[in-house]
């Protein structure tokens, strides 16, 4: 009986810089396999990714019909409404460490309880198994900017299940895969190459036990493309896409080789970045260094970008893979035939209800 | 993975106040669902149990009128018993619509009837027991009385009498026929036989 086995997801939302994005997955039988019963996407005009009414309107018009069932959704917030610091704090039992975490909110962020809204992931002992130290990533958010969300999906006639960090969201395609018993101490490193910035996260068979943002994303590469050829940012962004898509007509070939000279630095520095992060957790967890990073978001599709950033990186970057075992359905249409990575943080939000062991019941 | 969700606990609690209500409603819903299907039975039953004694009610109404019906068949097989009884002491009697029947069609066509007499008298059997007082004596229904015919007409010729006369004798609705005198007479000129006829009959209604 279908109503037994199948089992439909919330309506995950992704704001994106460049796009709004609405995907819902429904998992066929009892298996692990999925489906996507309905996605859209709407374009965000720059400069109106934080207009409310916007976006309402936007949300609205995506939501019509009859494609999307039921009125649950989850979604995340803005890398830029989140902060986030990794801290470490004597080893203590999980229920110890939340009092203790919401101690050390009040030193660190230095605002009360009443402005921000924080949540923790315990990254595991510091210095190996045997650490005195734990370290902690500490994830705050105003209230404001939560309320706003809130009341956007709302107002849509939608009753919000999550609102999850984008990091969560980003690693549970992939998470589903890393629960076997080898898997427990494997290291997996992941990076979100976005609009606004990149997302670079560690884990530790199905743990984050680490991650950072930077500033480095799609929006820094076409400011460097428009500031090297002194164009207008549309032109910049368009030039820029033209070039890594491989297209070889004259006004492209002219300036493919400033285009390549302005956004390397950028990616140098996030290649810097990403090296950083992976030192970091190397001395700091003495764990086995990844062998490879997977790479998702918008800009993760171009291979000249992973490929340059692999050489920084000294590791491979490869294209994340996070429909694998998802059948696109309508989705399809809208990636023509892409690898999907832009839709990486909408299918980890629509995942999150209907995988086992997830659920509106575990919450922080 | 640890599941984080940055939700207010106001809009949390929220949720979870109007999933209660939710369930609140759908409680009191089965319920009111409950009592109405048990109010619908309790109707039904009660529409059979009324229509069950419209039946018996119906039922009993046409055993009430079998009863008369039998019993008015009781009566009239009673009356007939009786009709039958009074047929059997009456011997076989006939109706005096099947004696006319009778004549009519021994009467010659040129032979009418002035008179017709039917009467019930002892004295023609005493008068006849004279002359067969050994056979009326023998014969139990002498002793009751005989049904005398008496004919009174006019014929165009003897013969036409006596032709008559031989069927009525011939008949099994008549005994004893006598032909008691035949005279030639003129009628508007015309000769006719002026006739009386006696005969007896047995018991009619």
């Amino acid at each position: 009986m279908r109503w037994k086995t199948d089992q439909v997801g919330p309506i995950a939302i992704d704001f994106g810089a460049r796009a709004l994005r609405v995907l819902q997955v429904r998992r066929c039988g009892r298996g692990g396999s999925f489906q996507v019963t309905a996605a859209r996407s709407r374009p965000v005009e720059p400069g109106s990714g934080t207009d409310a009414a916007v976006l309402g309107s936007k949300l609205a018009s995506m939501l019509a019909g009859k494609d999307f069932s039921g009125r649950a959704a989850v979604t995340c917030l803005a890398s830029a409404d989140l902060d986030v610091k990794n801290m470490r704090l004597p080893t203590m039992p999980e229920a110890e460490l939340a009092a203790a975490v919401e101690f050390e909110v009040g030193e660190r962020f230095g605002s009360t309880g009443g402005e921000t809204v924080t949540r923790f992931l315990p990254a595991g002992r510091v210095g190996g198994e045997g650490g005195s130290q734990q370290e902690v990533i500490l994830l705050a958010a105003s209230t404001s900017s939560i309320d706003a969300r809130l009341r956007l999906l709302t107002d849509a006639g939608l009753k919000v299940t999550a609102i999850e960090p984008p990091a969560n969201a980003f690693f549970r395609p992939y998470e589903r895969f890393l629960r076997r018993a080898s898997d427990a101490q494997q290291t997996n490193a992941f990076v979100d190459l976005g609009a606004r910035g990149s997302r670079v996260i560690i884990t530790r068979g199905s743990e984050i036990v680490f991650f950072k943002t930077c500033p480095v994303g799609g929006d820094a590469l076409d400011e460097a493309v428009a500031t090297k050829l002194s164009i207008e940012l549309n032109n910049a962004a368009t030039l820029r896409r033209r070039c890594l898509a491989g297209e070889s007509s004259s006004a492209v070939e002219a300036h493919r080789f400033d285009v390549v000279e302005a956004i390397r630095p950028p990616l140098q520095q996030l290649g810097k970045e990403i090296g950083l992060c992976l030192r970091y957790y190397a001395v700091t967890f003495r764990g086995a260094r990844p062998e490879q990073v997977a790479c998702g978001g918008s800009e993760a599709g171009w291979s000249d970008v992973r490929e340059w950033l692999s050489d920084t990186v000294q590791l491979p970057m490869v294209v994340g893979g996070a429909f694998r075992g998802v059948e696109v359905g309508p989705l399809g249409k809208l990636a023509a035939g892409g690898e999907l990575c832009e839709w990486n943080t909408a299918i980890g939000l629509a995942l999150r209800d209907v995988v086992e062991g997830q659920g509106e019941a575990k919450v922080a | 993975m640890k599941a984080i969700d940055f939700r207010p606990a106001w809009y949390v609690s929220s949720l979870a106040e109007r999933r209660s209500a939710r369930l609140r409603t759908l409680g009191i819903t089965v319920i009111c669902i409950l009592l109405l299907g048990s109010a619908f039975e309790w109707t039904g039953r009660t529409s059979a149990a009324s229509s069950a004694v419209e039946s018996l009610q119906v039922s009993l109404d046409a055993q009430a009128a079998v009863d008369a019906r039998i019993q008015t068949l009781e009566e009239q097989e009673a009356a007939l018993k009786r009709q039958a009884d009074l047929l059997a002491e009456a011997d076989g009697g006939v109706k005096v619509n099947h004696v006319l029947a009778e004549l009519s069609h021994l009467m010659p066509r040129t032979l009418s009837l002035r008179t017709l007499a039917l009467r019930r008298t002892l004295r023609i059997q005493r008068a006849e027991a004279k002359d067969k007082r050994e056979e009326k004596q023998a014969d139990p229904q002498a002793t009751k009385g005989v049904n005398q015919l008496d004919m009174v007409g006019w014929a165009s010729s003897g013969a036409e009498i006596a032709t008559f006369v031989r069927r009525l004798a011939d008949s099994e609705l008549f005994d004893n026929v006598t032909l008691r005198f035949q005279r030639p007479e003129t009628y508007l000129d015309q000769p006719i036989v002026e006739f009386q006829v006696l005969c007896t009959m047995p018991e009619f209604e």
